[in-house]
């Protein structure tokens, strides 16, 4: 299957306005108070569609059951997002979901690596962040961590 | 839908984004997409490079879009950078005559490093809205065509032609290597600890 240069363009110009013109989602939620099957599917994986924090933006972050919970226990510090309040919950909501690799996200930035090879996840759109983090040492996997406390998702789930 | 289902994509592009430093590719980079503007914790660190997915015909195509995150201040931007790379947006700033001048160096560089044909394209960026314009739109558009290469004149905060640049770009790409390949030919890993480690965070935007 091949594309001409003209579809490509009118697709990617096309795809631009609808996501400028699109309304803001409905439905989207704050993750860490959600009930513990919108959190993850029987099968431990993301049950919803992961989007940025700020009711500003709409990004699409990840889509669903793509990365399973697990619990961090030694995830580096995450500074305070700007004006959102994350009240108690990011310091003892230790939930992140583990995507395999920075390629399984729909949309996302990293950022440059920092002290003792952190790269910190942000929105793409907005930039805002951290969200989560990843470790560039030798011998660390490629995993990349999404704190669920930071996130919002697209309610209702899907049905397993 | 499955696990692995949910997250394959059948193409995947990588961009560069080079020029001196302050010239705004951290601009352009944070504003592709993107109405807001809001300084944070990650843009004091900068970002090294996003993913984007695009979808097209039932094609999912992810883009990945790279800073030189300061190395271009040692002028030491290296093969490792340049790997893999199929598209290269090569920055000035409309208001530094210095910034533009280099173009010419920066094309040396590419020629030197990078793979043979990659797509490239001159972006003419105004950053800061106080300072004065001395690189003129025809300066630009002339430069661009002694090399063969398209232009285009953006604003990164106010998103004018910022669009253009990167679909531009991911157009001739596309013509160039996706409508011959074979899906996902270019998929490969990233090698962090090579790429994209950086010490200092650049650009107008800190």
């Amino acid at each position: 299957m091949t594309f001409t240069t003209e579809q490509v363009a009118a697709a990617l110009a096309a795809q631009q306005e609808r996501d400028r013109a699109a309304p803001r989602q409905q439905g989207l939620a704050r993750l860490h108070d959600a009930p513990a099957n919108h959190v993850a599917t029987t099968a431990n994986t993301n049950a919803c569609a992961i989007y940025c924090p700020s009711e500003h933006c709409q990004c699409l972050i990840l889509r669903a059951n793509v990365a399973p919970l697990e619990t961090v226990t030694d995830a580096p510090d995450l500074a305070a997002l700007p004006g959102i309040n994350l009240g108690a919950v990011n310091a003892t909501d230790a939930r992140y979901y583990a995507v395999p690799s920075m390629m399984h996200f729909e949309n996302v930035g990293f950022s440059k690596t920092v002290g003792n090879g952190v790269k910190y996840l942000c929105c793409a759109d907005c930039d805002l962040g951290p969200l989560g983090f990843m470790r560039t040492n030798p011998g660390r996997t490629p995993t990349c961590y999404l704190k669920v406390a930071r996130l919002r998702y697209k309610v209702p789930p899907p049905s397993e | 839908m499955s696990a692995a289902k949910s997250s394959t994509y059948d193409y995947l592009i990588k961009l560069l984004l080079i020029g001196d430093s302050g010239v705004g590719k951290s601009c352009l980079l944070l504003r592709f997409c993107d109405d807001s503007f809001t300084p944070s914790f990650i843009t004091t660190i900068g970002i090294d490079f996003k993913i984007r997915t695009i979808e097209l015909d039932g094609k999912r195509i992810k883009l990945q879009i790279w800073d030189t995150a300061g190395q271009e201040r040692f002028r030491t931007i290296t093969t490792a950078y340049y790997r893999g790379a199929m598209g290269i947006l090569l920055a000035y700033d409309v208001t530094d005559e210095r910034s533009f001048k280099n173009i010419r160096n920066w094309i040396k560089n590419i020629e030197q490093n990078a793979s043979q044909g990659v797509n490239m394209i001159l972006v003419g960026n105004k950053c800061d809205m106080g300072d004065k314009k001395v690189i003129s739109k025809e300066q630009g558009q002339e430069l661009a065509d002694e090399f063969g290469i398209k232009f285009v004149e953006t604003s990164a905060k106010s998103n004018l032609g910022v669009e253009d640049a990167f679909f531009s770009l991911a157009r001739d790409i596309k013509k160039r290597l996706i409508d011959t390949q074979a899906p996902k030919e270019e998929k490969k890993d990233i090698d962090l600890t090579q790429a994209g480690a950086a010490k200092a965070p650049g650009g107008c935007c800190n």
